[in-house]
Formats: structure tokens, C-alpha cells, sequence
């Protein structure tokens, strides 16, 4: 692999005997933007940190442009690095801490009206434009974040790690400003790294998602393939708004070379399009099912409601399938009582088939 | 209270023995109070006293009549007085930059992780912790004249000065007071800025290294202003201290030769004991308490504006 973005290869960091990172292999093409995604403590930050120097790695190479960056000092990478603790300059102003980076020696000077405009216009964006002149201890959580976000897009970088972005912000600023994050940056001839612990963010910002878990990347590819066919059942797990459900059972053959699968509750034969795939013979697998792909008022499986979350134009009820806990998505606006039993169609399109010992996709 | 304690002891025990509260508007003032008492007996009494005195005659011991600002006329055309001042400031204005300096160059040394850190710590907290007559004494020694061993060793092998002590030189007696002070204090100093540095998040100064900033720029830049509650409040007292240096010129030049050594505070004990005249003596405390009261608040104001910390 080699182009002009960042490539990181065999990248690995070891804290202790059982606790490491990596080895990392990931690379971002210049303009394009990857998302790293995973549960908290699996490494993000610290695969940031690596790539921006405040951190060694043990072992592998990073290189940005076509040069290697592992010798250089953390000042000459021309990283952008926005922190997830957002690391705010306490004693300066909201507007000189975004303008900090851009009176760095070797940067090219700026006209006080030009630094103070593109901080304003950066600001602006961000929606607080009007705290300028606050100091960091004076604003909320949610504000700091947008500072720390503006401080690391107000520069020229070579490339942009942005840690947790907009984690902190609400919803509809979040909505906001990751759409025009991501037009921003995809429009630039650099690549940008995204870390966010939520699978979906990832999916809808990132033009590649690697998918990280226990210090590994476990899957790096489209959102669309992490989306329809995560590679074991862990993605699968982190992936989805609710996620895939997932149920134990057994693989079986059946006449007419047909494929079923039986598990605690349920029995269903399994399209033509997945038996084809797999390798015969019976076996213990993980069935991958989607909240979406079930629909209330079918026979396929009988659950017995947990739960009745109403969301406006759909709602989630969450049931128990013998001993399995599922997450269904319904358009149905009518209420589901607990306890109440309800039978439940599958939709055979929104399957996914995991190895029972392996836990990878079949 | 009650949901706080309402362990098994405090539950089975009467409503009506509750004996106090929390709630009480006197119970503030009975937290502070052994503090106030012991203030105002040590401090305020005594202050007030000599304020009193001050303003009477008084000699020998005995307190006579009301004087009004008899004292402080006497004191403030005293020429002594202003040369006291005048040793005094010159003392601080030399002493405490350097401390100051020194203080803050060897924290930034220690804050890199040096060899045999753990092993120095302990030795820089020798000077302070020693009594200053101790202090004098060792230096008084040291620097004796002909055979102390920084006078052998240094000084006359230079020719600097030769057979007396740099104590009995009217122009030199003065920088070695300072230098003695320097020697006492800038360890205090390093530890203190070397704590304050510690302490201070760290991951402003990875955000300071992403940015491109150089050293140089993250220490004026950071550090410093990170600093600033504390190199203030530092500054401050180190500054009233050594402005108030009694025990060190006491052991080492009691005030000479003549009076070059003589700091007021020094004066102000000569009045005392020495000549007896107590109500200029406490007249001359009232006035280097006036000075720094001003001080103090004029620099509050200061800080508070320009550098914003407070």
C-alpha cells in the first residue's frame, strides 16, 4: 500500500504482559476521512496520540505523505490533534486558544485581522462566536468541546486527528455540525482520522470505518460493509442503532438441499442465498438479526415483551425470546404492554450467520 | 442531619437530646472561633498595644504621658531609619529576583525527569530547615576572615579580599548578607515551583506540543501563566520576608560595619534594648506595618488586573 495520506503499519504499543495495542495496520488516503470506532479503553486515543508523538509506539511505522514521521518531534509532524479532554488552555481567551497553533514558529504569519478572522469565522460555525472573549473555566462541556474542535480546523495540518469530536455536544448540534465536519475535510487534500466510540457516527462521517476491539482492528472496510456484513459477532454487537441481535443455535441440513437453523425458541428455514455459502453439514452457529428485519404480527418466533420504547415515528420493544433478549424496530405506533406475548415475521434479507466457536461471519 | 446520620448509634438516640445544629447561625462562628481567640491574643493585642505605645512616651520600661506623633516625627527624622529602609529594600531588590529566578530555573530542571532527583530533593530542603541562627553561624564560619573555608578556598586565592571577613567590608558586608539569604531561600523556592509545576494539567502541554509551540513558547506561554496564583503568592511573602530579615545580619554583622547591614528590623530591636526607647521602636513597627499594607494592596490590585489570578 502507498499513497499520499497516512499509513500506519504494524503499529503496536505494549502497556503491560495482557494489556497492549495493536498491531495497528490502517491507512487514510489524502481527503479522505476514517472513522476509528470501538468500546471506551480499546486504544483510539492512544493510537492518536501515537500518530501526533506524545506517545512511542514499541513497534511499527507511521508515515504521512510519503515520509516517515516515527523520528521527527511531536512540533514538526503537522498534526492537528483535537484531544478528547479537549486540553483547553485555562489562562487564554476561547478566541486565543483557537488562534494558539497558528503562532507556532514556522507557521506562516498571519495580519492581526486575518488571524482574528478566521478564528471569528471558525467560531461562528461552531456556534460561539458571541464567547470569544470567555475563558474556558466559563463555558459548559459542550462549548469547551467546540472550542478544542475549532482550535484543531482553524489549522493548515497535514493531517487531523479529531478524538471524540462532538461526543459531548447535544443531539441537534451534533446532527450539525458532523455533516459539515465531514463536507469540510472531505474537501480538503489531507486525511483526517475521526475517533468516536459510537458505531454510528462512525458509519455516517467516515468514507472507511476500522472497527476496533481489545487493541485490535478487528475490521476495516465501507461503512456499508461493517453495516451488512460485520465480521464477527463482536462488531456486530458495537454496529446498529439498536444493534444486531444475536442468537445461539444449530446449523442444520434439510431435504431439498435446503438450510435451517434452530435455536432456543425458534426454527426458521434459512434463503437460498446464505445456504449457499455455507459449507454443509450441521453446526453450532450465531444467527445475526437486525432490530429492523423483524416485524410485528408473523409466526416465525413468539416473544414475550420486555420492554415498550415509543420514539415518535417508530418504537423499540424489547423481548424476551425464551432466554435471548431482542431489540425489534416497529413502525407500529400502538402500545405494547409487558408481558404481553407477541408473534413476530422475519424478514430472511436481514440475516447474517456467525461460526459458534470462532464468532466470524460465515 | 438526620439522613446523614441516621446510622444504628445516632438513630436510637432522643429527638430532644440533639443538642446542636447544623443550621444554627452561631455555628460558623464557633467553627472559627478557636482561631479568632488565638489570633487576637497572639496578633491583634499585641499589635494594638504597640499602636498604643506609640503614641505615648515611653522609656526604660515605664509608659508615660500621651505624646501624640512625637515618636514618629523622632523616628521619621531619624537618618538611621532611612538607611534601615534603604538596606532593607536594597536587600529585597537584589535577593528575591535572583531567588526568584533561580527558584524557577531549578524547577524547570527538576520537572525533566533528571537522575537522582529523589536523592536531591531531600538535600534541597537542608537550608530551609535549619534554623537561621544556624544558618549565620555556618556562614559566619565559612566565611571568616584568612582561614573560613570559602574566604581560604576562593576568595583570597583571588585576591578578592584579603585577611578580613567579607562581613567587615562596609561595602561588601551587605552582598554577603544577600548572598547568605540567597543560599537560605532558593531551595525553598525550587521545591515550591517544582510542587506548583506538578501539579499543573498535563495535557495542555500535549496540546501546546501538537500546536508546533517550541519550548521556549510553552513555557512563557504556559507555564508561567499557569503559574501565576502561585508565583504571586510566593513572591509576596518572600518579599515581606526578606524585607523583615532579623536573624542571619544579627549573627552575621549585627547591623555593621556602622549601620550598612542595619535592615529595620534590626534598628527597631537596637531601640529597643539597646537604647530603650520603646515608643520609637513601636512607632517604627507601626510604620513598616503601614508600608506593607499598602504594599500588599496596591500588588493585590495589580495582580488581580494584569495577570488575573485571584
Amino acid at each position: 500500500m502507498s499513497h499520499d495520506g497516512l499509513i500506519l503499519s504494524g503499529l503496536a504499543r505494549r502497556f503491560s504482559a495482557e494489556a497492549g495495542l495493536g498491531p495497528l495496520d490502517l491507512d487514510i488516503r489524502p481527503g479522505e476521512i476514517v472513522a476509528l470506532t470501538g468500546p471506551s479503553g480499546t486504544g483510539k486515543s492512544t493510537a492518536c496520540r501515537m500518530v501526533s508523538g506524545l506517545e512511542r509506539p514499541d513497534a511499527g511505522r507511521i508515515s504521512l505523505g510519503g515520509r516517515g514521521l516515527s523520528s521527527l518531534p511531536v512540533q514538526a509532524r503537522g498534526v492537528a490533534h483535537m484531544f478528547e479532554s479537549y486540553a483547553l488552555y485555562s489562562h487564554l481567551s476561547v478566541a486565543q486558544n483557537v488562534a494558539f497553533p497558528l503562532l507556532a514558529p514556522g507557521k506562516p504569519k498571519l495580519g492581526r485581522d486575518e488571524l482574528a478572522r478566521r478564528v471569528q469565522a471558525l467560531l461562528d460555525v461552531a456556534q460561539i462566536g458571541h464567547l470569544g472573549d470567555r475563558k474556558p473555566g466559563a463555558l459548559s462541556g459542550g462549548q469547551k468541546q467546540r472550542v478544542a474542535l475549532c482550535r484543531c480546523l482553524v489549522q493548515d495540518a497535514a493531517v487531523y486527528l479529531l478524538d471524540e469530536p462532538i461526543s459531548h455536544l447535544d443531539a441537534k448540534l451534533r446532527n450539525e455540525l458532523r455533516g459539515w465536519i465531514r463536507r469540510r475535510q472531505t474537501g480538503l487534500a489531507v486525511p483526517t482520522l475521526w475517533s468516536t466510540p459510537d458505531a454510528m457516527e462512525a458509519l455516517s462521517v467516515a468514507d472507511r470505518v476500522a472497527v476496533m476491539i481489545g487493541g485490535k482492528i478487528v475490521q476495516f472496510g465501507t461503512p456499508e460493509e461493517i453495516y451488512f456484513s460485520p465480521a464477527t459477532t463482536e462488531v456486530a454487537r458495537l454496529v446498529g442503532d439498536p444493534a444486531m441481535n444475536l442468537i445461539e443455535g444449530r446449523l442444520e441440513a434439510r431435504e431439498g438441499g435446503m438450510a435451517g437453523f434452530r435455536g432456543k425458541g425458534i426454527d426458521l428455514a434459512l434463503p437460498d442465498r446464505l445456504a449457499a455459502r455455507l459449507p454443509g453439514g450441521a453446526r453450532d452457529v450465531v444467527l445475526g438479526l437486525r432490530p429492523s428485519a423483524m416485524r410485528v404480527g408473523g409466526a416465525d418466533a413468539s416473544l414475550r415483551v420486555y420492554a415498550w420504547e415509543p420514539f415518535g415515528k417508530h418504537a423499540i420493544i424489547t423481548a424476551m425470546l425464551e432466554d435471548t433478549m431482542l431489540r425489534l424496530k416497529t413502525p407500529r405506533l400502538d402500545r405494547f404492554e409487558a408481558n404481553q406475548e407477541i408473534g413476530v415475521g422475519i424478514d430472511p434479507a436481514g440475516l447474517v450467520l456467525f461460526d459458534g466457536t470462532t464468532r466470524r461471519a460465515l | 442531619m438526620t439522613e446523614i446520620s441516621a446510622a444504628p448509634a445516632a438513630a436510637d438516640r432522643p429527638a430532644a437530646g440533639e443538642s446542636y445544629h447544623r443550621e444554627s447561625r452561631w455555628y460558623p462562628y464557633a467553627l472559627i472561633a478557636p482561631t479568632m481567640l488565638t489570633l487576637t491574643v497572639v496578633a491583634l493585642v499585641p499589635f494594638l498595644y504597640m499602636g498604643w505605645i506609640s503614641l505615648h512616651e515611653a522609656r526604660y520600661g515605664q509608659i508615660g504621658a500621651f505624646a501624640g506623633f512625637a515618636n514618629f516625627e523622632k523616628l521619621l527624622t531619624d537618618p538611621r531609619f532611612w538607611n534601615s529602609m534603604k538596606v532593607a529594600g536594597l536587600f529585597v531588590a537584589i535577593a528575591v529576583p535572583i531567588e526568584f529566578m533561580l527558584g524557577l530555573i531549578g524547577a524547570l530542571v527538576l520537572s525533566q525527569r533528571i537522575k537522582f532527583r529523589s536523592v536531591l530533593i531531600p538535600f534541597l530542603f537542608i537550608p530551609s530547615m535549619m534554623a537561621p541562627i544556624i544558618v549565620g553561624l555556618v556562614w559566619k564560619t565559612m566565611l571568616a576572615g584568612s582561614w573560613g573555608f570559602f574566604s581560604y578556598n576562593i576568595l583570597e586565592r583571588f585576591g578578592i579580599l584579603s585577611g578580613s571577613s567579607v562581613f567587615a567590608s562596609p561595602d561588601l558586608a551587605l552582598y554577603g548578607l544577600i548572598f547568605v539569604d540567597i543560599w537560605e531561600w532558593t531551595p525553598f523556592m525550587v521545591l515550591t515551583f517544582f510542587a506548583g509545576m506538578q501539579a499543573l494539567p498535563a495535557n495542555p502541554f500535549w496540546a501546546a506540543q501538537v500546536d508546533g509551540a517550541n519550548p521556549v513558547q510553552i513555557f512563557f506561554r504556559l507555564t508561567l501563566p499557569m503559574l501565576a496564583p502561585l508565583l504571586v503568592v510566593i513572591g509576596l511573602i518572600r518579599t515581606i520576608d526578606a524585607f523583615k530579615v532579623y536573624d542571619t545580619i544579627y549573627i552575621l554583622t549585627n547591623g555593621g560595619p556602622g549601620i550598612t547591614t542595619e535592615s529595620p528590623s534590626v534598628l527597631g530591636y537596637k531601640y529597643t534594648f539597646d537604647f530603650w526607647e520603646i515608643g520609637t521602636a513601636s512607632a517604627l513597627a507601626v510604620v513598616i506595618w503601614l508600608v506593607f499594607f499598602v504594599f500588599c494592596n496596591v500588588f493585590y490590585q495589580i495582580a488581580k488586573r494584569r495577570l488575573n489570578v485571584f
